[in-house]
């Protein structure tokens, strides 16, 4: 036996070094793999709410909260590289989608230019929202996080500085999108031209602030009905029977809600009526993030604000603050969010509250993370969630409860 | 009579030279910082990919040991104030945001002697009982 494990001992070593002259090589190469992954669980208790497309009923497995994604960079020359980034969500019965394509060019040591497929960096966590592994949620709070798309192509360029004792980082990005959105779970063709941003981080000691803005020309192809909008002006039908029958066609729910804004608007003033519409109408994110990490406590509080100017979405004030406490390999931490959707004023707002487009409502989550290893976290989460208006009718309330091995490699 | 003199020895070391569980962070020996110097804080900063230059404006490259390496887990927790955990959840934002990389990994003391001996930005860490005339002590993280 010990023979033998010599002799294979023997037989492996040229191999052995064979690989590491290979590894060696891949490293000199400059190629870099590098993945996540997170499966997840969860329940939810209660029909009435909506917390994003998590599903009351029976307890689900490996659908949402369940991703896989494979990063590949590789160095061409000392200051450029490529990176490719592919990912694959339960939610999406595994399609994999390229979330990240990009050749980046270091100008000099502290500035960086970056080209092709990008994450839009919206707030604080919305370049590495699906790398579970990265924070200590299962994921993000959807009353900031809710934003139904996250990439654009485009390029930007990110500026680090650095002054006395403290740290920075200016990115500036611009670039379009030209991709179908899925809204309340229809599709949508869109076009979100002119995607342009600016992003400040500083860090001082344990100290961190983020203030950021980005605005882009939002075209959807929705449309009012015309048929629904003939059948009442020619009185065949009322409105509500008419829009009845439009929602019970299997109409789009923006295109609904765009039918029933025409109705509404009918005596307006034409600036009143051009409103509801998505037709090249600006919509702007802001965000103020905060934060503080000593190692065991760590704490963010962050605003993300999103205004549209098309009366056919509202705007909406969001809000989070999270405190988390570390115990060597566990993390005991407890967030409060907010999100409230602000109508408009004059006869735009009008027109929003008699639409009933407004939703309110606020979480408490209590969760724990505790690292396995230097690369797997498992955690659990419970957030009570209360819709205080859902649709400008008051809401329910409920727990959502979740589990999660994440991990990153 | 002996027993006294290999005390007095011992002592010596124990003043003239680095304890045994101290890191030792090293630069190039052509390295202009070793005069003036450097702050821990500083060290965090350029490890942890805020900071990128000496006090002197010159670049700083940082190099890490391996993962798994207990000098590489005593580095983090005293210098860069996180367990292993931490640092990796730290870096993975940056990574799969397509942004800045983690400092370059070298296996052990000698290849990080090395490195930096081959690399006038570079900036190292080593158990102080490595350190030999190829690489210059830019600050001494005491046990």
């Amino acid at each position: 036996m010990r023979t033998r494990t010599l002799s294979t001992t023997k037989s492996l070593l040229p191999c052995a070094l064979l690989l590491c002259s290979a590894g060696q090589a891949i490293a000199d190469n400059g190629l870099n793999v590098y993945g996540f992954l997170n499966a997840g669980a969860y329940y939810l208790d209660e029909d009435d709410i909506t917390i994003e497309s998590y599903e009351s009923g029976s307890p689900q497995f490996f659908n949402r909260d369940t991703m896989m994604g494979l990063q590949i960079s590789k160095e061409i020359s000392e200051r450029t590289s490529a990176t490719i980034q592919l990912t694959a969500k339960g939610e999406e019965d595994f399609a994999v989608r390229t979330s990240l394509a990009f050749i980046s060019h270091a100008l000099n040591d502290s500035t960086d230019i970056r080209f092709g497929r990008l994450r839009i960096p919206f707030f604080y966590y919305s370049e590495f929202l699906d790398v579970g592994y990265a924070y200590n949620w299962i994921r993000p709070t959807g009353d900031a996080y809710g934003i139904p798309f996250s990439d654009y192509n485009g390029a930007d360029i990110i500026k680090r500085f650095s002054f006395d004792s403290f740290d920075g980082q200016i990115q500036l990005n611009y670039g379009r999108r030209d991709k179908e959105i899925v809204l309340f779970n229809e599709a949508y063709e869109s076009e979100l031209n002119n995607f342009a941003g600016a992003t400040l981080n500083l860090y001082m000691g344990d100290f961190g602030l983020r203030v950021g803005m980005q605005q882009t020309q939002m075209t959807l192809d929705s449309a009012a009905d015309m048929q629904t909008l003939i059948d009442v002006r020619t009185g065949t039908k009322t409105p509500d029977e008419a829009l009845y029958d439009l929602a019970a066609s299997g109409a789009r729910r923006i295109d609904i809600a765009q039918t029933a804004a025409t109705l509404l608007t009918n005596s307006m003033s034409e600036e009143t009526k051009e409103t509801f519409n998505f037709d090249d109408k600006k919509a702007r994110y802001y965000n103020l993030a905060t934060t503080w990490d000593n190692g065991d406590w760590s704490f963010i509080a962050e605003t993300a604000i999103i205004n549209f100017d098309s009366g056919l979405y509202v705007d909406n004030f969001a809000w989070l603050a999270s405190l988390a406490k570390r115990f060597d390999a566990l993390t005991i931490h407890t967030t409060y969010s907010t999100s409230r959707d602000r109508l408009d004023g004059g006869d735009v707002g009008k027109v929003q509250e008699m639409m009933m487009l407004r939703g309110e409502d606020e979480s408490i989550t209590l969760g724990m993370r505790y690292d396995l290893d230097e690369a797997t976290a498992f955690k659990l989460e419970a957030s009570h969630h209360i819709e205080e208006t859902n649709q400008g009718l008051p809401g329910a309330s409920g727990t959502l409860y979740r589990a999660a091995l994440q991990l990153v490699f | 009579m002996k027993f006294i003199k290999a005390l007095g020895m011992t002592t010596l070391l124990s003043l003239s030279a680095a304890s045994w569980a101290d890191i030792a962070v090293i630069v190039n020996l052509k390295n202009n910082n070793t005069y003036t110097g450097i702050d821990a804080d500083l060290i965090e900063r350029i490890y942890l990919g805020k900071a990128s230059k000496f006090p002197d404006g010159t670049a700083a490259v940082p190099y890490d040991l391996a993962k798994g390496d207990s000098v590489r887990e005593k580095f983090g927790r005293k210098i860069l104030n996180k367990n292993p955990s931490q640092l990796h959840a730290y870096w993975s934002r940056s990574i799969f945001s397509g942004k800045k990389q983690p400092p370059r990994e070298v296996g052990d003391a000698d290849a990080m002697k090395a490195a930096v001996a081959a690399d006038l930005n570079a900036i190292g860490y080593i158990n102080a009982y490595a350190v030999d005339a190829s690489v210059a002590v830019l600050y001494t993280i005491k046990d």
